[in-house]
């Protein structure tokens, strides 16, 4: 069953390539086909945040109670939201580079994704700088959690506070979204399959965490 | 008026065709490299189930 | 022993414990010199580099502002770890740990750490002022945001230094922790200076002041919440 599931994922994806490329259409007001990006960019930036919460969830779990399953749960996600968030940047730029001609604007949003570059940073830093494996689990889940609280001060308050050269968010400020029926599709769809490609890949880190831990008592 | 759905696949022309055709042979690549990996995790586990296995 | 309650003697506890520390500083006062000098340093070198004369009266107030800050930045970088990280050095955390609840220690660290970088502030700002020829429209809300801005960046770092003291690599890691959650305050910090500098109106820049408070309110809780599993062994 989960094998099905795995096999529909990895077909699905090839799928959503095909279609972010040639079968939905470029959209107005982006620089000739550079608005194909967000089929890419905007699902990593998601990832990279629910892996953000993920991190904290399981950060606060394992303060409550102490199983290290819950520390596991935390360093994987954090593993692989850095990984997300460092594509959800280079695809950023990118796009940046296409649209304004600059790579980097210190944009406001732009700039928000390295903050969230820069605790995933921390957070992997400070684990790889302790040696006990319950120091290492309570410190950085303290860690998580104050980084999770401060964090939205600059990913939302300052962006809000300013004018950003960032395209509309998909909820723009009226509340709907303002996509041609193909680009939505394929753009739910990327969200999905990205969303299904972390989980697989979180569990796999989990269970390689476990392995090694029961190979080493 | 430009049709809400392209009714026909857009013409594999050039740049665009090529890109997607790379993008598609590395994301295939990644995801045979994925089940690879999956398998040898699941041996390695030998029985060890987390709760999204299922039988 | 179960009737007792640590509540009546928090606060006394953290008194003590602040004066404690601050008397300990005072007989030395090695760090507090070596980093009043730091400040200096770093200002003189901004002065030489970015002074007065250098810059179009436009692009003063915010290049000023920025400045400012990196200056008591680096001055937190530099000094604030030392709270907890002199307790680990030389010894004395268990002892510490036995003698005062968990919440007074962070609470007297805390009141310490304030003191020092209100001492790097007093120094540094009319000095500031004074050399760069930094002018403040709105000195009302130039001081709001110091003091919440100062606020905001001792609990950060505060709190951060309880986690450092027991890893490796401490003066690094201090750094690297201490930056992301510094990032917002500062941001706001700089972004208030700048408009106390260019505007008269104090409440042209009310909304960084807001910014400041809640992001202190916020630290400043989460840190007492979860001090007690970082503090304990």
């Amino acid at each position: 069953m989960l094998r099905a599931a795995q096999l529909i994922l990895g077909l699905g994806m090839v799928v959503i390539i095909w279609a972010s490329f040639l079968w939905a259409r470029p959209a107005e007001n982006f620089v000739g086909q550079s608005s194909r990006i967000v089929f890419y960019h905007v699902p990593m930036a998601w990832v990279a945040t629910i892996a953000f919460f993920l991190a904290a969830w399981h950060s606060a779990v394992y303060l409550r109670k102490r199983r290290i399953e819950s520390d596991d749960a935390a360093s994987a996600a954090a593993r692989l939201g850095f990984v997300f968030c460092i594509l959800a940047t280079v695809t950023g730029s990118i796009f940046a580079r296409v649209m304004w001609n600059a790579y980097w604007n210190w944009d406001p949003r732009q700039t928000s994704i390295t903050l969230l570059l820069l605790v995933y940073g921390a957070y992997l830093g400070l684990r790889g700088a302790i040696e006990d494996s319950e120091r290492r689990a309570t410190l950085s889940a303290a860690y998580a959690l104050v980084a999770f609280v401060t964090v939205p001060f600059l990913m939302f308050a300052v962006p809000r506070m300013y004018a950003s050269l960032h395209p509309d968010t998909v909820l723009n400020a009226r509340g709907k979204i303002e996509m041609s029926p193909d680009i939505k599709t394929v753009f739910f769809a990327a969200n999905l399959a990205f969303l299904a490609l972390f989980l697989w890949l979180y569990n796999l880190d989990r269970k390689v965490s476990r392995i090694l831990r029961e190979a080493r008592p | 008026m430009s049709p809400a759905v392209p009714s026909v696949p857009a013409p594999p022309y050039g740049a665009l065709f090529y890109v997607a055709a790379v993008n598609i042979v590395i994301w295939a690549g990644l995801f045979l490299y994925l089940f690879y990996i999956d398998r040898k995790v699941r041996a390695a586990s030998g029985g060890v189930r987390t709760p999204e296995d299922r039988p | 022993m179960s009737g007792a309650s640590a509540r009546p003697g928090l606060f006394g506890a953290a008194h003590a414990l602040f004066l404690k520390d601050l008397l300990s500083e005072w007989r030395t006062r090695t760090s507090t010199n070596a980093l009043l000098l730091f400040a200096f340093a770093v200002l003189i070198l901004v002065g030489y580099a970015v002074g007065p004369t250098s810059l179009t009266p436009e692009d003063r107030p915010a290049v000023h502002s920025v400045l400012l800050w990196i200056v008591l930045f680096f001055s937190a970088m530099t000094g604030l770890s030392r709270v907890f990280v002199k307790e680990e050095d030389a010894g004395t955390g268990a002892a510490l740990r036995l003698s005062a609840p968990p919440h007074a220690v962070l609470l007297g660290k805390l009141l310490a750490n304030l003191t020092l970088l209100g001492a790097v502030t007093l120094f540094v700002v009319p000095l500031f002022l004074a050399l760069m020829s930094f002018e403040v429209k709105s000195p009302a809300l130039f001081v709001l945001l110091l003091v919440f801005g100062n606020l905001g960046l001792a609990s950060a770092c505060t709190f951060t230094a309880a986690i450092v003291a027991k890893a490796s690599a401490k003066g690094t890691m201090f750094a690297v922790l201490a930056v992301p959650l510094l990032l917002p305050p500062l941001v706001g910090a700089v972004m208030g200076t700048r408009v106390a500098a260019t505007e008269a109106d104090f409440f042209a820049g009310l909304d960084f002041v807001r910014l400041l408070v809640a992001y202190d309110g916020v630290v400043t809780t989460a840190a007492f919440i979860l001090f007690d599993a970082v503090w304990r062994e």
